[in-house]
């Protein structure tokens, strides 16, 4: 674990994010305080993966600032890479490649040392401890073409947490599972997060299988609506601002398929 | 010499092929012909016309890993990459149509022996070419089993391979690279038209065969598809080009035939 970062935490500051002319997040301001357990919910086309990408540095801000513990990511790649893990989308990755779930979690520790990158024993060893770690003992030799889709998320996850970051970023970590499985996926983060103090910051579409774990809430639709506990930031008049195909329905609000509040 | 060129061809092959296939960048290995073919062109074009002491091999070789380099840019930039390949088979063939016109009134010569990049001169290998086989393979086979592991990692997730520190992009660029100076080199030999099926074969035979042991299936194949090419060309009195073509060809067939159906279309 990086432990003699400055502690600045988790700092977006006026961020505007576009891939072209149009801003894809503009004017996107949140902070957040380690230790959190953190998720940027907004609906779909609402800048949740164009700001993590800011963040793990793969896009520079047309305007603004980010700050992870004090690092800019665009600028600090090397010393980003070294306090965040990042847990891409599963359907980002290619699923049919030819690699082995010990070649994928290998890497997360292989990427910090010179080629050529071979696995040794220790490696192998960690392999198996952190596939233990993400309930996925004797998985080593399986294909990761093999996997289910929570299997191959908890790979992922394994590969991240190999490297023993400071912060997990995973960008929609149980988006296309079924609820029960997302229910076991948060559920492993958030322990991840009480027993290893890892900080915690994923976007979903949903809040549902987080819920018992009050999770800090980013509320986003372009721009931050809110940020605060679950209480505090789904509030109708603030859900109705953020997602314009809001439904009501009797005494309900619909905001997605699997996804209603009692008003 | 021609027992040497098949070997060394498909030491060659079984490396490059399957780090091609896993990279999802066939289309791109294959579509690099053009550029060797154009850089060939240019190469023939400064020797007989501007009578410029430049082998046609170094220009080939040059224009090739330019224009890879280039493609590697493009799809970096975020290009989609089947546009990034139109584009730069795009900008070979123009080369090559525009010198094949000059050529053929100013050095007919010229234009037949840019022909060989095409047909290949295999039947007739000599030193020359067992030593820039040989000189290719020093350089690419160690270079891509050295950077196995990160080409698969780096095709198999770019995007997490980045935030771990992976280069990304150089390792497109040096895949790429090492793709050009293979199929410079193959396409003296073989012929652009044969290389784009040589190069093909093993890597597709291999990724579906064998997932664990990628390279030694590759190898093997390679090896076999050159050797029983070169049998069958002595058989029936064909270019070993031909034999070889009949082979890499056959083995595709089956490779697609042993795909197993699962759609109901």
């Amino acid at each position: 674990m990086v432990s003699a970062l400055p502690d600045k935490h988790v700092e977006v500051k006026d961020v505007t994010l576009s891939y072209g002319r149009e801003p894809v997040v503009h004017d996107a301001s949140f902070a957040l305080k380690s230790p959190f357990f953190a998720i940027l919910m907004g609906p779909n086309g609402a800048g949740k993966t164009t700001l993590i990408r800011a963040l793990i540095g793969l896009l520079k801000p047309v305007k603004g600032r980010a700050s992870i513990y004090g690092l800019v990511p665009w600028r600090d790649m090397g010393a980003i890479a070294e306090v965040v893990g990042y847990v891409p989308q599963v359907i980002n990755v290619d699923a049919l490649a030819p690699v082995t779930v010990e070649e994928v979690v290998a890497m997360g520790l292989l990427s910090k040392l010179p080629p050529p990158r071979v696995i040794s024993g220790t490696v192998k060893k960690k392999v198996k401890e952190y596939l233990s770690l993400v309930e996925l003992s004797d998985y080593e030799d399986k294909l990761f073409s093999e996997l289910s889709g929570g299997e191959r998320q908890r790979v992922l996850l394994a590969r991240a947490l190999i490297r023993r970051p400071k912060l997990l970023i995973l960008d929609e970590p149980y988006s296309m599972l079924d609820f029960k499985v997302k229910c076991e996926v948060v559920e492993l983060l958030y322990r991840i997060h009480r027993t290893l103090g890892v900080d915690v910051l994923m976007s979903a579409h949903e809040l549902s299988p987080c819920m018992a774990y009050e999770p800090t809430v980013i509320l986003i639709n372009k721009k931050v609506f809110a940020i605060g506990k679950p209480s505090q930031v789904l509030r109708l008049d603030i859900l109705k601002a953020a997602y314009p195909g809001l439904t009501e329905v009797k005494g309900l609000i619909i905001l997605g398929e699997d996804h209603a509040l009692r008003k | 010499m021609s027992a040497a060129t098949a070997l060394l061809g498909s030491a060659l092959v079984g490396s490059v092929s399957p780090a091609l296939v896993v990279a999802r960048s066939i289309t791109f290995g294959i579509t690099l012909l053009h550029s060797v073919l154009a850089g060939g062109l240019v190469g023939v074009f400064l020797t007989d016309v501007a009578h410029l002491p430049v082998p046609p091999v170094v220009t080939a070789a040059l224009v090739s890993i330019l224009i890879s380099v280039l493609t590697a840019e493009a799809i970096n930039r975020g290009l989609p990459e089947d546009s990034a390949i139109a584009t730069s088979v795009c900008l070979s063939v123009t080369t090559t149509v525009i010198l094949t016109y000059y050529l053929s009134f100013m050095s007919p010569l010229g234009v037949s022996k840019a022909m060989s990049y095409v047909f290949g001169t295999s039947a007739l290998a000599t030193a020359g070419d067992v030593a820039r086989l040989a000189a290719t393979a020093i350089i690419v086979i160690p270079l891509i089993h050295m950077f196995w592991g990160e080409f698969k990692y780096v095709f198999f997730d770019p995007e997490g391979a980045y935030s771990m520190g992976l280069r990304v992009r150089y390792y497109r660029y040096l895949l790429y690279s090492l793709t050009a100076a293979t199929a410079t080199s193959l396409a003296m030999s073989l012929g652009v038209l044969l290389t784009h099926v040589v190069l093909t074969a093993p890597g597709l035979i291999a990724v579906r065969a064998a997932v664990r042991k990628i390279h030694a299936v590759a190898y093997a194949s390679s090896l076999l598809i050159m050797a029983s090419g070169y049998v069958l060309a002595l058989a029936l009195e064909l270019p070993p080009s031909a034999g070889v073509g009949i082979f890499a060809s056959a083995t595709v067939i089956y490779a697609l035939l042993g795909v197993r159906k699962w759609s109901a279309y």
